[in-house]
């Protein structure tokens, strides 16, 4: 394991949809856009429905549309709960 | 003799055809407990996940004032009844209609309006002198986290409003496939932790936001767990019962059989007597 990367896990009611490390993630908060990268502060913060960006340790990055839910930031790990998750058509790599 | 051959065989059939269809409904069970058990297991993170957001915002925060967490007098109780909406699944419905029954008998001194979620519930309380509030009839074991969590808004507008003073649920909770307990929990007016440690979050925008925004979708995630649950708890009962009343056919054929060869060894038995007697007779 790098030591850039935490762990995120996203879920909905239905599933996990994602378990695994990131090195960074760009989410719709309530009070604005913000992203979390490793050694983030503990944060708690509601997210409006949007656009999600996951950048891979790799640096691959997934945008996915997201429903109304919370992300919880505690000790690198990540918890984004939301209703729902769908992946965007275009994943482009930089 | 009490019964002819052709009756024994008769029955010895239609007990055969009834094992052949409880059989049948035992392995759709197994099958649907399968299905249900893996929804179940895969909805439990969230509901984890609610659970852990809930503790940190409870810990970075020094009491949150919101209606979920006042105390009221309690002088209208909600009571939330989960059933199936199919019968044919032992003592599943009756053991949660058992322990609603007590309940009811024991909150004499409130009000409580019902709130029926299974077809079952709803068929032995409709002619009650309950007040039923809402019902629920659709769902026919199979969760929709939208439809559940509209079940939800309208218990949270309802206690929100005054009509309700408290809700409970009544459910029965998935031990394993042979052990099914009906439980009643407290859902609404949760009970303030006092948080031990004290963490800083930041929150975003702010508490009042967060904890308006949250409290009535960690609601529904516990409605949702409990109702993944009890749909696990039905499909396992369902099994359960079908196999035992295949079994009890095995048995019944069991003894038909036996008693049919018995009858018709008696009748080949009377038979060759008769012959013999006959012979016999003609001989003298």
């Amino acid at each position: 394991m790098s030591e850039k990367t935490f762990h995120l896990m996203v879920v909905t009611p239905e599933k996990v949809f994602f378990d695994g490390q990131m090195l960074s993630i760009l989410c719709p908060g309530g009070g604005g856009s913000f992203g979390v990268l490793v050694n983030h502060a503990p944060i708690i913060s509601t997210l409006r429905p949007g656009r999600l960006v996951l950048t891979s340790p790799k640096g691959e990055k997934q945008f996915f549309t997201i429903g109304p839910g919370f992300l919880d930031v505690k000790n690198n790990e990540v918890t984004l709960v939301t209703e729902k998750v769908t992946p965007e058509e275009t994943t482009k790599t930089h | 003799m009490a019964e002819t051959l052709r009756e024994l065989k008769s029955r010895t059939r239609s007990a055969k055809k009834t094992q052949q269809i409880t059989r049948t409904m035992q392995m759709v069970a197994a099958s649907r407990l399968k299905k249900s058990e893996v929804i179940y297991r895969k909805a439990k993170p969230y509901h984890e996940k609610m659970e852990l957001i809930l503790s940190h915002l409870m810990a970075s925060s020094d009491g949150i004032s919101h209606p979920f967490f006042e105390s009221r007098e309690v002088k209208t109780i909600g009571l939330v009844i989960v059933t199936s909406d199919r019968g044919l699944c032992g003592g599943y419905n009756s053991n949660v209609i058992a322990q609603a029954e007590s309940f009811l008998a024991e909150s004499r001194s409130q009000e409580v309006q019902l709130i029926l979620i299974g077809k079952k519930g709803h068929d032995y309380f409709k002619n009650r002198e309950w007040p039923i509030l809402l019902k629920f009839l659709d769902l026919a074991g199979k969760p929709d986290y939208q439809k559940i969590a509209a079940i939800t808004d309208l218990l949270v507008e309802s206690y929100l409003s005054g009509a309700l003073d408290e809700v409970n649920v009544l459910y029965t909770t998935f031990v394993s496939a042979l052990s099914n307990q009906p439980v009643l929990k407290k859902f609404l007016n949760l009970q303030q932790k006092q948080a031990g440690l004290k963490s800083d979050f930041i929150l975003e925008p702010d508490i009042e936001t967060i904890i308006e925004q949250f409290l009535t979708r960690q609601i529904a995630s516990r409605m949702y767990s409990a109702l993944l649950e009890s749909f696990t708890a039905e499909n396992a009962s369902r099994m359960v019962a079908m196999k035992s009343a295949t079994d009890s056919a095995e048995e019944m054929i069991a003894r038909l059989t036996l008693k049919g060869n018995k009858a018709r060894q008696a009748a080949i038995t009377n038979e060759i007597l008769e012959i013999v007697t006959a012979g016999e007779a003609m001989k003298a």
